[in-house]
């Protein structure tokens, strides 16, 4: 037996060596554009094989002599219009505007200048570039007699646009939100930040996908160290797909083995905004509308967007119920079970009588009953999560009248658990971005509870308070500003304090420039003004 | 990796090993709410009365079902040491009984008179047991009490639960847990007092009541309080929280009655050229309830004299509980402890004598009461 799990670890190490030896993405050999039109039309054509989506459109230009040239575009990714008017056409005909062709000489320097009526225009003599440019969507351009080819940006494509996010939505507050395309979702974040010092750098990561990664922070606010860290970060990934900004987090998170999240994402501008305000920075990925934020703390999870928009005293209120219902979506199971089945002692007795009236003739034990009805309950959220709404609708359904109705009728669950799960389930999606971490806690919880009673809801608390004080997200402690405790920064955590009272940023981030806004902005009377 | 294995494993056998010790579902049990203690069939025996809650009873009556199955059950079993027969249930209880929500523990005067002790041990040793227990004294068997049938609540023991928190409402019977029982008990002086609870009416018309004190000398029952009695031991001891005065008028043609809002005593033992006395000093607010006579009882000079009558009829109550106390020689004040804490070099010689000392006791009452209002009106409805 234990030969052969040996065997299978030798056999794996091997394989890693394998792997190790031919790395995949070693760097391609490097290719330059030659003079010659055809030779270079050959290789392009070599390169991109039988791929019907990508149009090599041949073209005469000039007089005496005519030259001739090719251009490269991936259909679908262009805006044909641009190419048409602006390339295709000044070439044909306003060229011979110029009459200045003599020699044999192409005025390349006067096409680019003074022909092509497009935004933006690149040179480069390498084919590598000019193949991954043209698969991003630019149009490329060469030309007989000539080792170098042009760039013309005419980048164009379906998008879904920018819509109202599914998550996270809003009663007030902006309910524009991220889309797929990197482009529109930097624009989206330009445009609340009209700042020079809103920096927005660029890294291309994933060596097929050939991702566009962007970073956003500002310049004067977030921490230098924190920003060389994310670039380090990123830069160690090497892998050959980014397809959603999920990878990302997950090579370059903090505590890649914990229940409990490292990186915040969002899919609304306003709220990736307000992070880069604070002095975070954000990490946009070309193809999904979930943005990236870092550093995260834990009572980050507890702040909404709309926070900030309503009045502060409603806000506080709401925000201390999510804490609590974070606590009831991973306690109310455990301790259900702990007190029905280790401390009935501590049940009043007349509460007493109706639960064991409910308990009376259940076949199952209460740990299996309930363990039952979480599982089942589980399999109904991702059911209704995954169908199409109007099935999901009917799903739910079901699954509410059997779980509700028809499990209690038939004696087989008490009508206390249903009313545990219940309450379970509708807290678990008060604190939408640790519904995961609760998910987890509240079976391991439950688990420790049915084996051990109350000591075991202690030690999964105080292992849980552990772990989280022991977590850390880019430097920053993940129970901060709570432990270490900065009392500065409690008037965002529990409480939503007014806007004129949070003259400070978080400190926990290390921000370069601490203050916000001005002193003494809470609005008061005429008179007191003139008098002050 | 194999870190985290053993890490992993450990957890396992950690959870595992527990075996989910001292688990049990609510429908393995049978949750007993009274208990009862009487004299046995053998002079040496006991007769153990459980009052169990029966969950299946409870559903009916929730449901509004016509099932007419009692919520209740009442087992008795025989034995002649208590834990032995607490375990004996097993003959006739499949589930096991479990004490952890006993609301009250019944002795019957048989067995108080022959000394509680032997009967009481393991309520306090056993952890399933609570102190916050009360405890009584039934005048005839202590197992009837539970066949009596609730008034509104469903249990018995449970509505005799209720009838002892609401003794405050009225002053007249000294509702005791068993800890405080017990520092009686433990004490060397102060005498342990419960309430009796008895059976009024007759076959389907009967009805649990509460009043009057069991007096013991340490565990053996050796007299009873009545109502006003007790009320005269509740002010010394400052247990009055509510109740009502009955005096008569100024004009001594009607009754007035007061109600209790607020009282507070001061015991204070005085020595004086080694002669003990006691001062107790009574004060009390009362409001007037309510009054027959059709004089307007308003005027401050009036409610002066109201509480004039009231203070006497306070000092009677105490004089009347001081009396009883002193002709059976049982400290039911604490006097002895109050010496204790004022004179504890003293003490230790009175010790000894304070059988002698307790019942020729000098004792000063003095109260101190005011009515303060006459409710939500003031002249007579009358």
């Amino acid at each position: 037996m234990f030969h052969y799990f040996k065997k299978i670890v030798q056999h794996l190490k091997a394989e890693s060596l394998n792997q190790r030896r031919e790395d995949p993405f070693a760097e391609r050999p490097e290719f330059v554009l030659s003079s010659d039109i055809d030779q270079n039309l050959t290789k392009f054509r070599e390169i991109f094989g039988a791929s019907n989506d990508i149009i090599i459109r041949e073209i005469v230009f000039g007089q005496d002599p005519q030259v001739r040239g090719i251009i490269m575009f991936v259909d679908g990714l262009v805006d044909k219009k641009t190419i048409n008017l602006s390339i295709i056409k000044p070439l044909m005909y306003d060229l011979r505007l110029i009459r200045s062709l003599g020699n044999d000489k192409v005025p390349m320097e006067q096409i680019k200048t003074a022909l092509l009526s497009v935004g933006e225009i690149k040179q480069t003599p390498l084919i590598n570039k000019l193949v991954d440019d043209c698969l991003s969507g630019e149009t490329f351009f060469i030309v007989d007699g000539l080792a170098e080819g042009f760039m013309i940006s005419t980048r164009a494509w379906e998008n879904r646009g920018v819509q109202e996010p599914q998550t996270e939505s809003v009663v007030r507050g902006p309910r524009e939100g991220f889309c797929e395309t990197l482009r529109i979702n930097t624009s989206l974040l330009r445009r609340k930040i009209k700042n020079p010092n809103f920096i927005m750098e660029n890294v291309e990561i994933g060596k097929r996908t050939k991702t566009s990664i962007c970073i956003a922070y500002l310049k004067d606010i977030a921490d230098p160290v924190l920003i060389d860290e994310i670039k380090v970060r990123l830069g160690r990934i090497n892998t050959d797909s980014i397809l959603e900004s999920g990878y990302i987090e997950q090579f370059i998170e903090d505590a890649p083995y914990s229940i409990f999240p490292t990186v915040a994402n969002s899919e609304k501008p306003d709220v990736i905004a307000a992070k880069i305000l604070e002095g975070r920075a954000a990490i946009l990925v070309d193809g999904t509308p979930f943005v990236l934020s870092v550093p995260m703390v834990f009572v980050e999870s507890f702040q909404t967007a709309e926070d900030y928009y309503i009045r502060h005293t409603l806000a506080s209120l709401t925000r201390i119920m999510r804490y609590f219902s974070y606590l009831i979506t991973t306690l109310t199971p455990a301790l259900y079970i702990a007190i029905l089945t280790f401390h009935q002692e501590i049940i009043p007795i007349s509460l007493m009588f109706t639960l064991a009236a409910s308990e009376e003739q259940l076949p199952l034990p209460v740990f299996f009953e309930l363990l039952t009805m979480m599982i089942t309950f589980d399999i109904l959220r991702e059911a209704g999560l995954r169908l199409p709404r109007l099935v999901g609708q009917a799903i739910s359904i079901v699954g509410a009248l059997v779980m509700g109705e028809a499990a209690v009728a038939a004696g087989i669950v008490s009508d206390f658990t249903v009313i545990v799960i219940a309450i379970t389930a509708v807290s678990s999606f008060v604190v939408a971005p640790q519904e995961g971490s609760a998910t987890m806690l509240r079976y391991i919880y439950f688990l420790l509870a049915g084996f051990m009673g109350g000591i075991g809801i202690t030690v999964g608390v105080i292992g849980t308070l552990i772990h989280l004080a022991s977590l850390r997200s880019f430097g920053t402690p993940y129970l901060s500003p709570l432990a270490p405790f900065a009392p500065c920064d409690q008037k965002d955590v529990f409480i939503r304090a007014p806007w004129w009272s949070m003259g400070t940023r978080p400190r926990y981030m290390g921000v370069r420039d601490l203050r916000r806004q001005g002193h003494r902005l809470r609005p008061h009377k005429p008179q007191e003004e003139h008098l002050s | 990796m194999k870190k985290a294995a053993a890490v992993l494993l450990c957890a396992v056998i950690a959870l595992v090993a527990a075996g989910c010790w001292s688990s049990g579902e609510l429908n393995e049990f049978a949750f007993v709410v009274g208990v009862a203690v009487d004299q046995g069939s053998a002079p040496e025996n006991i007769l153990l009365t459980v009052q169990v809650a029966k969950p299946s009873g409870f559903k009916s009556s929730i449901n509004g079902g016509g099932s007419d199955e009692e919520a209740y059950w009442n087992i008795s079993n025989e034995g002649e040491t208590l834990f032995n027969t607490v375990r004996g249930f097993t003959h006739e209880s499949g589930r096991k009984l479990d004490f952890q929500h006993n609301t009250i523990l019944i002795y019957s005067r048989d067995i108080a008179k022959k000394g509680l002790g032997d009967c009481m041990d393991l309520f306090i040793r056993d952890h399933e047991f609570r102190t916050s227990t009360w405890i009584a004294i039934a005048n005839e068997r202590a197992a009837d009490v539970f066949g009596v049938d609730a008034g509104l609540e469903t249990l018995p023991a449970v509505e005799i639960d209720k009838m002892m928190d609401a003794q405050q409402y009225n002053s007249q019977s000294y509702t005791i847990e068993l800890l405080d029982f017990l520092k009686r008990l433990k004490s060397d002086t102060t005498a342990p007092i419960a309430p009796i609870i008895s059976i009024r009416g007759e076959g389907d018309d009967q009805d649990i009541h509460i009043s009057g004190t069991a007096v013991f000398h340490k565990d053996r029952f050796i007299g009873e309080l009545g109502g006003m009695e007790t009320r005269g031991l509740m002010w010394v001891t400052g247990n009055v929280k509510s109740g009502i005065i009955v005096v008569n008028c100024p004009c001594d043609q009607g009754k007035a009655e007061l109600e209790i809002f607020q009282a507070k005593s001061t015991v204070t033992p005085v020595l004086k050229d080694g002669d003990l006395s006691f001062l107790i000093e009574i004060k009390e607010k009362g409001n007037l309830g309510s009054q027959t006579c059709r004089e307007n009882l308003a005027p401050t000079k009036k409610l002066e004299a109201l509480s004039e009558r009231q203070n006497k009829a306070i000092k009677t109550e105490i004089e009347a509980a001081l009396k009883k106390a002193q002709e059976l020689n049982a400290d039911i004040f604490g006097f002895g402890e109050a010496v204790y804490r004022k004179y504890p070099k003293q003490w230790k010689s009175m010790k000894d004598q304070w059988s002698e000392i307790f019942p020729t006791l000098d004792v000063e009452i003095k109260v101190q009461s005011e009515v303060y209002g006459t409710g939500n009106i003031t002249k007579p409805v009358n």
